[in-house]
């Protein structure tokens, strides 16, 4: 899947300075969620301490609770969510209108990381 | 997909922390705008022809600030002298970057410039050739921020004065006030708690026996969500720049910040709620005196006490120093 997505506020300094990744090739198919891309960049693209951009837990509960010991990295990988204070939009609206994590992906959507936690 | 819950006609960009309510690009633009306006009017903040002068970092709040302040003086004619002052603390490899920003916004083609006067003091040419780049040389990294506070505090005052402003706005937000809220609460410190969610700040009393005028300051977006200033920002392309100073770990604060971000994911109204505590503690704790102010017998800043913080940290940051010149100047 090509999706084009954006490190905004602050969060290019953890991908190594890059702000945007435009029609970029995923391995991403059809039926992935944000929390897919999530871990896509996690493993791929992230080039500072993922416990900055990512948060895995409840983002309901608010909890950063450490993943039980023993975990699959499956289950580690569906609690996946963003740290509080990043804001997440999707084709430039709030990913809170279409469900957040869950939301599923489609081709050529845009993805925009906005971080709120620095300069200011 | 539903409707703005506004114009009920454009598919909603954003969902309002404040009340949940969806709203679309265009709507969420104008009613973040004017609840910024009613901050103004409710308070009685500007008077006609006052001069104000925005605090600006270069980061997304201040810039938000001025962007927002140009477009409701010319939707309703406060009246008012606008100008940007900011501050160069003297670090490189940020605030270079950040003044660079300023600059911008003051009106510097290519990026919609608000065409405002900008006035840059820097702590070098107030305090003794002290930069922070200097004092962290000097003492280390460990307590530099306390220099910097006290130092911009006054400079922003000095500017003020250079500008002839009848009053300072500054860019802090609701997480911001929300934040410190929670620090004094945790620190104990009553005193402060008290007074920090009033929108308007008066270092001097005027009744004071040292009656010395000094430039009020106030916080239009006091009210505002982070959320929705980052939103404001990237819906009308603002450029802002979005580092974070080399020698602040922000410690304390940043443990309120997360903690309160947490919150907020659980409970998006906790960061009003927690404005409306404080306030409610100002009101219950009404008749408490602050500190009478008179000036400092070295630079003759408003100062509580006989020698400024300015001037007392100056005094230190010199001392520190003969011991190093000291040093050169020794026989080996």
């Amino acid at each position: 899947m090509k999706l084009s997505i954006e490190f905004l506020g602050g969060c290019e300094q953890l991908f190594g300075g890059v702000s945007r990744l435009l029609d970029h090739d995923t391995p991403l198919e059809d039926g992935a969620t944000i929390r897919h891309l999530l871990a896509y960049l996690r493993d791929h693209h992230m080039r500072a301490r993922p416990d900055l951009f990512l948060d895995v837990g409840s983002a309901v509960s608010g909890a950063t609770t450490l993943p039980a010991p023993g975990a699959s990295t499956e289950d580690v990988d569906q609690q996946l969510s963003v740290r509080p204070g990043i804001i997440v939009l999707i084709n430039n609206a709030d990913w809170e209108l279409f469900g957040m994590e869950d939301y599923r992906l489609q081709e050529a959507d845009r993805v925009t990381f906005i971080s709120t936690l620095h300069g200011g | 997909m539903s409707k703005c819950h506004l114009c009920h006609e454009r598919p909603p960009a954003l969902k309002r922390p404040k009340d949940g309510s969806f709203v679309c690009k265009q709507c969420f633009l104008d009613i973040f705008e004017e609840e910024v306006h009613q901050t103004i009017v409710s308070n009685k903040l500007f008077r006609p022809g006052m001069r104000v002068a925005i605090a600006a970092s270069g980061g997304k709040d201040s810039t938000v600030l001025a962007h927002v302040l140009t477009r409701l003086d010319a939707r309703h004619q406060y009246g008012v002298h606008f100008s940007l002052l900011s501050i160069d603390e003297g670090i490189a490899g940020y605030r270079d970057d950040s003044l660079a920003a300023v600059r911008r916004t003051a009106g510097l083609p290519p990026l919609d410039p608000l065409g405002l006067p900008l006035e840059v003091v820097s702590h070098a040419e107030l305090f003794a050739g002290w930069t922070m780049d200097r004092v962290v040389q000097t003492i280390g990294q460990k307590g530099n921020c306390t220099y910097c506070g006290v130092f911009r505090r006054q400079a922003l005052d000095r500017g003020a004065a250079r500008l002839r402003a009848d009053l300072i706005v500054t860019g802090h937000n609701a997480d911001d006030i929300a934040e410190t809220v929670l620090m004094n609460l945790l620190r104990g410190d009553i005193a402060r708690l008290t007074r920090c969610t009033a929108i308007v700040t008066h270092t001097s009393g005027s009744d004071g026996p040292g009656d010395v005028p000094v430039v009020p300051r106030c916080k239009p977006l006091k009210y505002a969500y982070e959320k929705e200033i980052v939103m404001y920002a990237f819906f009308r392309r603002l450029d802002y720049v979005a580092t974070d100073c080399v020698y602040s770990p922000h410690a304390y604060r940043g443990h309120a910040r997360v903690f309160l971000k947490q919150l907020e994911t659980a409970r998006p109204s906790a960061i009003l709620d927690i404005i409306h505590s404080g306030e409610a503690l100002t009101t219950a704790r009404q008749g408490t005196r602050l500190p009478t102010q008179g000036v400092c017998s070295v630079c003759g800043h408003v100062s509580s006490s006989r020698v400024c913080a300015a001037c007392q940290l100056v005094d230190r940051l010199n001392t520190f120093e003969i011991p190093a010149v000291m040093d050169d100047a020794m026989p080996r």
